[in-house]
């Protein structure tokens, strides 16, 4: 048995990356989780960020507990700050590829990667 | 002859080309003991599935091959000689121990040592008494950079890396307690390990039979998982099975035509669909679907009490929601089921269990170990490799390209190649929506970039490169083989260039950890700061090739 079934998918809107980010950091994930930059039509600036991994349950659980309004305590951060950003917070569980879950809810909300120009130079 | 060879390819091991002290690295996901789940080496992978935050570096040896014990009097033979007592703690020899009383914050037992900056060191203790023991690795004698804390009896160890050329280990405890340490060891782990320390950037160590994936169904020994559609009916597990185990499943209807399948679009051709089946209560209709859309054929007439494996006439896949799976049309029939196969062609092969997408294996056959970068975020880094004592280098990679979508980033070392001297990447693909590969390689004088295209995803490939910064052109500065046998390529950029290769850290997966993100696999990469003779160099393609799942 797999004990990282699920994907999971979380998109943060920009302005609460940095949030998103030192939410992510305070419960053990290590910094810049958000890291994939999405806007409307692929050009910058990035108006959301995102990532995606795989979880074990007991992720998926804090998930549902934050969605039923408890919020993690982070060093550095006061419970409005918290609140504030996880009501941003996008998230989809999946049992599913990897780069087939993250593209088809980018997709799902309009979304598309900013990527750098391609390697031609 | 033939054995002769196969010892041969066997005995080859890619630290020969490191013998020298040829700079560089090797990663093998095969080797399960030199990968860990976090980026300091707390939890060790054991399984496919299990993220990778750690792989070490083989090129030297990796664990096996570790440094001079720095800690003095780390057993506490007879005394607590070459410790410091900082603070207003006690720390005295205990029966071969030493015993940690702490009465502030601040109290510890540390000892100074003789470090490198960036390198990987493996600390271990074990904890003999007290349950709230805290252990850092620090710059200073204080309590700070914890790599263990609240931890009880026990024996612990972590592969953490030095910030300073002078580190600190400090025992501690977690509470005004008193803590027993003993068998304290930190030694240096060699080699240019890669790590990834967000949780979400963490590729997945993964493997697949060495016949390639034919299952197409997921969780095949989890009938109760969410992959499985259940209507009207119920799945039952520890069933006897064929093999004399309880590893098949009943599925019993309650109500009209109960059952149980899997629905999987994007197929194409002809579907060959396989199952373990025998009739465990009622008469009635049983039908499989037939691997096309929802179409069904009835199997009551040759079902029977006794195990059998049965397959439907062949179904054309219509690419979306192409079904595969079982019908009990009259509630209250069961039947007993184990080990579903779906795969393309006509006829049913060798079951394989598909326990997740990362973890594909099949009977007597060998598994072919990787890492799974998902083309959105993952990705790992090493600390900077200093190549600058050399303007040559040989990459060998063992690659499964998924996708030609998006340009992906393989290997890139330094942050950007094309703007950093003494750097080279290596796409796949390029370009978006480009059927190829590159090199790109910065001399410092100049930059010259070989794309190679034709190669349609999704494909598995040994691709060598032998990169030289001091060369007349593109051809001279990049020669790619593909596969075991040289191919040329397209000149995309072209210059005399000069100069050597840098010391820069080498992304693996995505450009600076942040863009290009490489969709596909990684079996095996070996990357040499020397150029490596045609012999050499093909005994080292033919090993990644056994790793890789690759004949030539």
């Amino acid at each position: 048995m797999n004990d990282w079934p699920y994907s999971v998918v979380l998109l943060i809107p920009a302005a609460s990356q940095a949030a998103g980010n030192q939410i992510a950091a305070g419960i053990g994930h290590g910094p810049f989780n958000f890291s994939v930059a999405l806007s409307e039509n692929g050009s910058e600036p990035a108006t959301w960020y995102g990532c995606r991994s795989q979880a074990q349950q007991s992720f998926i659980d804090l998930l549902t507990a934050v969605g039923e309004g408890q919020l993690p305590s982070i060093e550095g951060m006061n419970p409005r700050e918290i609140g504030a950003a996880l009501m941003q917070l996008q998230a989809d569980v999946a049992i599913e590829d990897g780069y087939t879950h993250f593209e088809r809810v980018i997709a799902e909300r309009g979304l598309m990667r900013v990527e750098p120009e391609q390697e031609t130079e | 002859m033939g054995l002769l060879y196969l010892m041969g390819e066997s005995a080859f091991n890619p630290r020969t080309l490191f013998s020298n002290n040829e700079q560089g690295l090797w990663l093998d996901p095969s080797q399960m003991a030199t990968m860990y789940q976090d980026s300091n080496g707390v939890t060790p992978c054991t399984a496919a599935g299990d993220p990778v935050g750690l792989i070490l570096d083989q090129s030297r040896g990796g664990l096996g091959a570790q440094g001079a014990e720095l800690v003095t009097n780390g057993g506490f033979t007879s005394d607590v000689s070459g410790w410091t007592n900082v603070g207003s703690g006690t720390f005295v020899w205990s029966s071969g121990s030493g015993l940690f009383t702490r009465t502030t914050f601040t109290d510890n037992a540390s000892q100074s040592l003789s470090t490198t900056s960036g390198r990987f060191y493996l600390i271990s203790f074990n904890v003999v008494s007290g349950s709230n023991a805290r252990v850092a690795f620090n710059t200073s004698a204080t309590v700070g950079s914890v790599i263990a804390e609240n931890v009880g009896v026990g024996t612990y160890s972590r592969i953490v890396q030095a910030t300073s050329t002078t580190m600190y280990i400090v025992l501690s405890a977690s509470a005004n307690v008193a803590i027993e340490y003993d068998n304290i060891s930190i030694r240096e782990v060699p080699g240019n390990h890669a790590y990834q320390t967000t949780s979400a950037s963490r590729p997945t160590l993964a493997r697949i039979p060495s016949s390639g994936r034919r299952n197409l169904l997921t969780r095949t020994e989890e009938f109760d998982n969410a992959a499985w559609t259940k209507t009207s009916s119920t799945v039952t597990a520890g069933v006897s099975d064929p093999n004399g185990g309880s590893t098949a499943w009943t599925l019993t209807a309650t109500g009209a035509s109960g059952l149980v399948r899997q629905s999987i679009s994007g197929l194409s051709g002809s579907l060959s669909n396989s199952i373990w089946i025998r009739r465990r209560t009622g008469t009635g209709v049983v039908r499989f679907y037939t691997g096309a859309a929802s179409s069904t054929q009835q199997m009551q007439s040759v079902i029977t009490s006794d195990w059998q494996r049965l397959s439907t006439t062949p179904g054309t896949a219509t690419g979306t929601g192409d079904q595969f799976g079982v019908i009990c049309e009259t509630s209250g029939d069961a039947v007993d089921i184990w080990r579903p196969q779906l795969e393309t062609g006509s006829t049913a092969t060798n079951y394989q269990k598909v326990a997740a997408t990362t973890d594909v294996t099949e009977s007597g056959v060998s598994d072919l170990w990787h890492l799974v970068f998902d083309g959105s975020d993952d990705s790992l880094v090493t600390n900077a490799v200093d190549f600058s004592a050399t303007d040559e280098m040989t990459v060998i990679a063992g690659v499964r390209k998924l996708s030609d979508a998006a340009s992906g980033m393989v290997a890139e070392l330094s942050a950007t190649a094309s703007s950093n001297a003494g750097s080279f990447n290596f796409l796949s693909p390029r370009a978006n929506g480009e059927a190829s590969l590159a090199f790109t390689l910065n001399g410092g004088s100049a930059l010259n970039l070989r794309s190679y295209t034709g190669l349609a995803a999704p494909r598995t490939d040994v691709i060598s490169a032998t990169l030289d910064t001091t060369a007349a052109d593109s051809a001279a500065a990049i020669a790619v083989r593909l596969n075991g046998a040289p191919t040329t390529g397209t000149e995309v950029v072209t210059a005399a260039s000069t100069g050597n290769f840098g010391s820069h850290v080498l992304n693996i997966g995505r450009r600076n950890q942040a863009s290009i993100p490489f969709n596909g696999h990684i079996y095996q990469l070996i990357i040499r700061g020397k150029t490596t003779p045609t012999g050499k160099l093909l005994e080292a393609e033919r090993f990644v090739a056994r790793k890789t799942g690759v004949s030539f």
